[in-house]
């Protein structure tokens, strides 16, 4: 099959360039080997940069992030939750470092306002009451999943084509041009080859690993980072530490979570993803400092992301982004490092680059054009009143008579779930999860699993029993560090599971 | 009369509370919240050897009666679920297997997903198919409430008439004092009717409740509700305890004390972390790696206290005893028969 | 508020008398309203539907995990926004006119001075007179003297189940001025008594307490069922929810013990005046059962049961009609 584009990775980033690109009139393909946000974009933070963090040691990376700020507030404003953010340092921290930070967010353009610890305490009433000096910042927490897949929903109906669950398996090489990718479906519904005049390599963390596969050589660093999840929004505003960039320094009010991080060490792969019980220990260690009661909350899960890094890797590596083309293959752009924050700036920088080479000559309007109405929402039940936040524009397409719920922890409707089957994105009960928050809540699942497949099940052939281990196996890896309430519901989940069901391969 | 106080509403404290009030003691259980038993699938896994008889007479009732033997069912997802005692339509004599299944369900319920489970059916070679009944029951509402009143197993009895198969699998729908309707049903049918091993629904209650009434009917004060904070020990002896009730606080004298307090599920044991220990501060706890298994240490039945002397008067049963080495699916039987061992320790010290 | 313990055993669904009744109300259950709407920034706009509780206690009760159900419900309740049931509106209505959940039908007031209140919680001096009455003289025969005060007004406690705290405040400090002038406040509804103990901080008895332990008899004859209040046995005590019996056994009286004695009447946290038909569907289910246990009638200690049962034809009696002293 002919494309024009051919996009590689369905995270942030190429989702966004599937969007840019489509929107600019030309025709292009994305293809994600897992589903959408499978890499760093679903092993995030979850945190709106508004740049703060990066005014001191990368004013490009601070300024980038301030602008695509107001920039996503004002295009995915359902995606959003407009929390503010807070630097705050305990006696234990640097003095100094206020100064400079106050000195760096100006200069960078990131709004920072001084609050006394007084005022501090009252705007947020969690906070360590030794607090010293405190910065109002405009961070926010942003759904990735959500962001992604408004991205894709936009990127189709401008004229792209988008899959998900399909993986390049090779590439071949001619007179310096990819000439034919080869494609490993699991839908059967595409050839399995493509035909690029341009490929646009945005997978992340797998960015070296594809350009191998045309002989190129992609100079990136992979770093891992933990997170943990709470349970219960646990403070107004997203707390930062008011510090030199250390581990433990964050805490992301999202849905009905609190997500801390985070970590960093050098990753062995893309998937070396693994979150140590060290890891854990000093997340909650370093984030308590800063709100005592974070001590006393229930973790629900951990989850690791390997962030794609420029040069060498490791936290002094630059956040910006590099689009890199090869000497030895004309046509292949490799785009790596950035954050979700400024992925759309990542998006139309690529695609800028795109149209060059296609001779397209349109301007971006990915910046201007929304992704989705804003998350106000008055229902009858919580259920009603979140189908905004979590499915933007398509929450219009959710049948709303029939209110059962299927979720209690994360109150998901069963109609959400047959809207999202509907879509064709969701092939396996993690898919659906991802989409409709389903299992994501303090019961990991436990509850609404089998509901989720039964619904699966009366619109397609699905074979339950692979499907039910690979979702149990997924929600496993974050239980490994079980402690306290979430490993009674642990122990309450093997009774059942093993005890009752004997359904084996759960440990 | 010899004073003793059970603490535990579960199979281990009631089965004891029972023993001890039929072999003359005064007897005082105490205990709060669901008990795992509650939560069980309400059938005992492996035979019992130490006490059989009297564990068919603590469970025998007119409400329900108990089939026993090499049993096998299904259990709500389609697996196969073995054991030696359960009520009568949860389970077949091993080897009759039902060689058809139609696996009802309320339409969106989670109490029996026809789906999913034919499918596991037809994966391991029995025929099922799925029959979903038109009724729309919210999730949150048990199923026991979704067939009130005479009528409403009337209609079920026309709709599961129309079913071809040998059996028909329902989800677990009847409270004890519904249980007949299954004869009921079986009748009318004209087919097998087979009950889904559930836990955390009705055949854990009916249980639950089966032998909460056994001990009340037997002379045992049962305070629910309440739970024991404090004990008075002297001299490895337990004196007295600390009962609060609500807004009520109560001291009482006792010459014996049975913990049956259960796991850290529902908080018997306490858990920090991923470490239990005794939530009366008094007695050893042996810890184990995986959650489930640590528990109280014992020593001829007795507890025993925080400097290692064995207790003189305290025992132990059930899930918060230490347990290295037990198996998923054999805590009832092993809860009765310890519970049996701890009355015996008692008795004899 | 501990409501992030649960585990999700549904144990709190199996014991709740609203989700259980066959009427199929549409209660989104305690788990919903207690332990999962609080993680949510849009808990407010959880619906009226939150509101079909009767605050019972019940699913308290069965949690393993000793969550405080009933009062994150309670919480929730105060920041939910959206529209009122009519009738808590009615009776926000009540207590703006004239200071009652309900209108004033009692008119025996003694206001002798005596260092004793009877405080009868606005039932007691609205549609349950007989019950008032009838506790008054049988305290002045145990030779307790005590004033029935026409200034007091409603203890509050309904306010705070339909969530208007500010209005509850308001009634706490107009009263409590005119509580402190007693030794002894007594009351026979047990949720007033709750009230002022919780929310007062006032050491209120209610009248299963005062008479426990007394010398009484009874002139009942026939055989007779309990309603064991929810707010008596889950909200004060457990002993004094087995004290009904234990008085009513020592007075002589026959009573038939059954396994539902303490489950809810249907009539309390508000769910009378909010969704009459629910409450309606619980009481009658609930006098279904005594019917079929064919007892003379239902002797209870809470004027909310009395009313809601009674209204669905069941004989029933408050303690202070079943007893007298034992001369």
């Amino acid at each position: 099959m002919r494309k024009d584009v051919l996009i590689i990775g369905g995270g942030a980033t190429g989702a966004g360039i599937a969007r840019d690109l489509a929107q600019r009139g030309v025709e292009c393909l994305l293809l994600e080997m897992g589903d959408y946000c499978h890499g760093a974009s679903g092993g995030n933070h979850g945190l709106l940069h508004s740049g703060a963090r990066y005014a001191v040691k990368d004013a490009v990376s601070a300024s980038e992030c301030a602008a695509e700020n107001i920039v996503l507030k004002a295009i995915a404003p359902f995606a959003v939750e407009d929390t503010g953010g807070l630097f705050v340092s305990l006696p234990q921290d640097d003095p100094d470092f206020a100064d400079l930070f106050t000195a760096s967010c100006r200069s960078a353009g990131v709004p920072a306002e001084e609050l006394t610890p007084k005022e501090a305490l009252a705007y947020e009433p969690g906070l360590n009451p030794l607090v010293v000096r405190c910065l109002a910042v405009p961070d926010g927490s942003i759904d990735p999943f959500s962001l992604v897949q408004a991205n894709v929903d936009d990127a189709r109906s401008a004229g792209a084509t988008v899959l998900n669950h399909c993986a390049v398996s090779g590439m071949t090489v001619q007179d310096g041009r990819v000439v034919k990718v080869e494609v490993r479906d699991r839908r059967g519904g595409i050839p399995s080859s493509i035909v690029p005049e341009v490929v646009v390599n945005a997978a992340g963390a797998w960015v070296a690993d594809v350009a191998s596969m045309a002989g190129c050589h992609v100079p990136m660093g992979l770093d891992q980072g933990s997170m943990l999840v709470l349970d219960g929004r646990q403070g107004r505003h997203v707390i930062n530490r008011l510090r030199r960039p250390s581990n433990g320094d964050i805490a992301v009010p999202n849905h009905t979570s609190t997500i801390l991080g985070t970590t960093s060490r050098p990753a062995r792969s893309p998937n070396d993803v693994a979150v140590s019980r060290e890891d854990v220990e000093l997340l909650i260690r370093e984030t308590s400092a800063m709100i005592p009661s974070l001590r006393e909350c229930r973790t629900i899960r951990t989850y690791g992301g390997v962030r794609p890094l420029l040069g060498g890797g490791g936290r002094e590596a630059s956040r910006s982004f590099a689009i890199m083309g090869d000497d030895k293959v004309d046509n292949l752009l490799s785009v790596a490092g950035g954050k979700l924050t400024t992925y759309r700036l990542m998006a139309e920088k690529v695609t800028d680059r795109v149209c060059e080479l296609l001779g397209n000559s349109s301007n971006c309007r990915t910046h201007l054009e929304r992704l989705g109405p804003s998350a106000e929402e008055k229902g009858g039940s919580i259920s009603l009143a979140r189908l905004r936040r979590k499915y933007g524009r398509a929450a219009t397409s959710i049948d709303t008579a029939d209110t059962r719920v299927l979720c209690s922890c994360e109150q998901v409707m069963r109609s959400e779930v047959t809207m999202v089957l509907n879509n064709g994105d969701a092939l396996t009960l993690a898919d659906v999860m991802r989409r409709t928050r389903a299992g994501m809540g303090y019961c990991q699942g436990f509850d609404c699993s089998l509901s989720v497949l039964e619904v699966m099940m009366d619109r397609n052939d699905v074979d339950p029993v692979p499907s039910l281990n690979e979702f149990l196996r997924e929600r496993e890896r974050g239980l490994t560090q079980a402690t306290g309430d979430q490993l009674r519901q642990e122990i309450l989940r093997r009774h059942v599971l093993r005890g009752v069901y004997g359904l084996e391969g759960m440990e | 009369m010899r004073r003793a106080l059970v603490v535990g509403n579960g199979a281990a404290g009631t089965f004891s509370s029972w023993l001890l009030a039929n072999n003359g003691w005064e007897v005082t259980l105490v205990g709060r919240g669901t008990p795992s038993t509650a939560m069980s699938a309400g059938c005992l896994r492996s035979q019992p050897n130490v006490c059989r008889s009297e564990i068919m007479e603590f469970l025998s009732n007119e409400m329900m009666p108990w089939t026993s033997g090499a049993r096998e069912g299904l259990s709500k997802m389609g697996t196969p679920y073995r054991c030696w005692m359960s009520p009568p339509h949860s389970t077949w004599k091993e080897g009759e297997t039902p060689k058809s299944v139609a696996v009802v369900g309320l339409e969106g319920h989670p109490s029996l997903l026809p789906r999913v489970t034919s499918a596991m059916l037809n994966a391991r070679g029995i025929r099922a198919k799925p029959f979903i009944l038109p009724r729309s029951v919210p999730s949150e509402v048990p199923p026991t409430a979704s067939f009130p009143g005479d009528e409403a197993w009337g209609a079920l009895a026309e709709e599961l008439q129309k079913l071809p198969s040998e059996a028909i699998m329902l989800p677990a729908m009847a409270s004890l004092q519904d249980y007949r309707m299954l004869d009921i049903l079986e009748l009318r049918s004209g087919r097998r009717v087979l009950e889904a091993i559930t836990p955390l629904g009705a055949p854990g209650q009916r249980l639950a409740d089966i032998m909460l009434s056994k001990a009340a009917g037997s002379g045992v004060t049962i305070w629910d509700g309440r739970k024991v904070a404090a004990l008075d020990v002297h001299e490895y002896e337990v004196r007295g305890a600390t009962v609060v009730g609500g807004q009520e606080v109560r001291d009482i004298a006792i010459d014996a004390i049975i913990v049956a307090t259960g796991g850290p599920l529902v908080d018997g044991l306490a858990l920090k972390e991923r470490n239990i220990s005794d939530p009366f501060g008094m007695f050893r706890v042996v810890r184990s790696n995986d959650g489930l298994r640590g528990g109280y240490d014992s020593s001829n039945g007795m507890l025993i206290a925080n400097d290692g002397r064995s207790m003189n008067n305290a025992v132990g049963a059930g899930d918060c005893l230490s347990s290295e080495g037990r198996d998923y699916g054999s805590g009832l039987t092993e809860a009765l028969e310890g519970a049996y061992l701890a009355v015996q320790a008692l008795e004899g010290s | 508020m501990n409501e992030g313990r649960c585990i999700k055993c549904g144990s709190c669904l199996r014991a709740c008398p609203v989700l259980n009744d066959p009427s199929g109300s549409p209660f989104p259950g305690p788990r919903t309203v207690g332990v999962d709407a609080p993680r949510f920034l849009e808990r407010n706009s959880i619906g009226q539907n939150a509101l079909r509780c009767t605050m019972c206690h019940a699913c308290e009760w069965a949690c393993p995990s000793g969550i405080a159900l009933t009062r994150s419900m309670l919480k929730l309740r105060s920041e939910m926004s959206g529209e009122r049931p009519p009738g808590h509106n009615r009776l926000l209505e009540n207590i703006s006119s004239f200071g009652r959940s309900v209108r004033t039908e009692f008119s025996g007031w003694i206001e002798d001075g005596n260092r004793i209140l009877y405080f009868p919680g606005c039932i007691g001096l609205g549609r349950s007179t007989d019950l008032t009455r009838s506790v008054s003289s049988l305290l002045s025969s145990l030779g307790i003297e005590h004033d029935i005060s026409s200034q007091v007004l409603c203890c509050g406690s309904p306010l705070l189940k339909i969530g208007a705290t500010e209005v509850a405040e308001d009634l706490r400090r107009r009263n409590a001025e005119l509580f402190s002038r007693y030794d002894r406040v007594i009351t026979s509804c047990p949720g007033c008594t709750y009230q002022l103990r919780e929310v007062y901080g006032i050491e209120a008895e209610h009248v299963i307490e005062v008479l426990k332990g007394l010398d009484l008899r009874s002139r009942l004859e026939g055989r007779w069922a309990l309603q064991i209040p929810c707010h008596l046995k889950r909200g004060l005590s457990p002993w004094t929810g087995e004290d009904l019996a234990i008085i009513l056994e020592n007075a002589g009286v026959d009573i038939v013990r059954m396994p539902q004695e303490d489950s809810c009447c249907g009539g309390g946290g508000g769910l009378l005046s909010g969704f009459p038909e629910t409450s309606g569907s619980i009481a009658r289910h609930k006098v279904e059962m005594y019917r079929r246990a064919e007892v003379d009638g239902v002797i209870t200690a809470c004027p909310f049961c009395s009313l809601n049962l009674g209204r669905e034809g069941l004989r029933v009696l408050d303690i202070g009609e079943a007893v007298t002293l034992n001369k």
